[in-house]
């Protein structure tokens, strides 16, 4: 019985070690993030326990994280690619428009960048755990 | 009527910079092509992330992106048309009559009057 529970303290030293917790709880002071109003709504909800979410939390999940360097990537070449063609082409109207199009892709590409802008575990302390509380 | 010889070619005479003699080298069509290319391919990925995206934010952000993309696809599809360098086919009318009546004869399977 001891050693099983020596053997879980350590355990879980050498986790919170690993984590780099420090480092994130400064972040959570220097980053700007998104709308107070929801973690206010969010403490409010975990008060009446009851009440389900209605619609996710701002967090960005596994597979948001996974289409957004997807969808990055492609926005990356596209918009060197169209900067590339505009400096190739001699009409001014083809130009014209691959510049357009580099522009828009430079600035997509900078819209979905400033979703990774977020504190992910500061939204999730606010996420009511899911199996608390349930009876199965 | 019928043995007339109608035109069903909708193309704009051939106006881009084209070199006379066909290299290996790009030319302008290439670049636009492979330019519309680029913006359809992203259309079909940014599809997928709009209908996967977990929260409202980031689905009416990658949306927007999205439409954005498909305006600037058409733009560039316009401009080569324009230049003369897409053809497209009218189908013939007798066709599109048939399928008119073929299609119109499904509303007895239509369940709203």
């Amino acid at each position: 019985m001891d050693q099983v529970f020596q053997g879980l303290t350590r355990a879980t030293g050498v986790d919170k070690g690993n984590d780099g917790k420090e480092g994130n709880g400064s972040l959570f002071t220097t980053l700007p993030f998104i709308d107070i109003n929801f973690f206010v709504k969010e403490k409010t909800m975990q008060i009446s326990q009851q009440t389900p979410m209605p619609s996710p939390p701002p967090a960005i999940t596994t597979k948001d994280l996974s289409y957004l360097k997807d969808a990055m990537s492609w926005e990356l070449l596209a918009f060197k690619k169209f900067h590339f063609y505009a400096q190739q082409v001699n009409d001014l109207e083809i130009k014209q428009a691959f510049e357009q199009a580099g522009q828009m892709h430079q600035n997509h590409y900078q819209r979905l960048l400033s979703h990774l802008q977020v504190n992910n575990d500061a939204i999730m302390a606010n996420v009511p755990n899911p199996n608390q509380g349930q009876q199965h | 009527m019928q043995n007339q010889q109608q035109n069903k070619q909708i193309a704009n005479p051939s106006t881009g910079q084209l070199p006379k003699i066909k290299t290996p080298e790009m030319n302008e069509r290439d670049f636009i092509n492979d330019g519309l290319s680029t913006c359809k391919y992203l259309t079909d990925s940014l599809n997928i992330a709009v209908r996967e995206a977990s929260h409202d934010q980031l689905y009416q952000d990658f949306l927007q992106i999205l439409e954005e993309t498909h305006q600037t696809s058409r733009e560039l599809f316009n401009l080569m048309f324009k230049k003369g360098w897409y053809k497209l086919e009218a189908a013939e009318q007798q066709k599109v009559d048939q399928a008119y009546q073929q299609f119109s004869n499904y509303s007895t399977q239509f369940p709203y009057q």
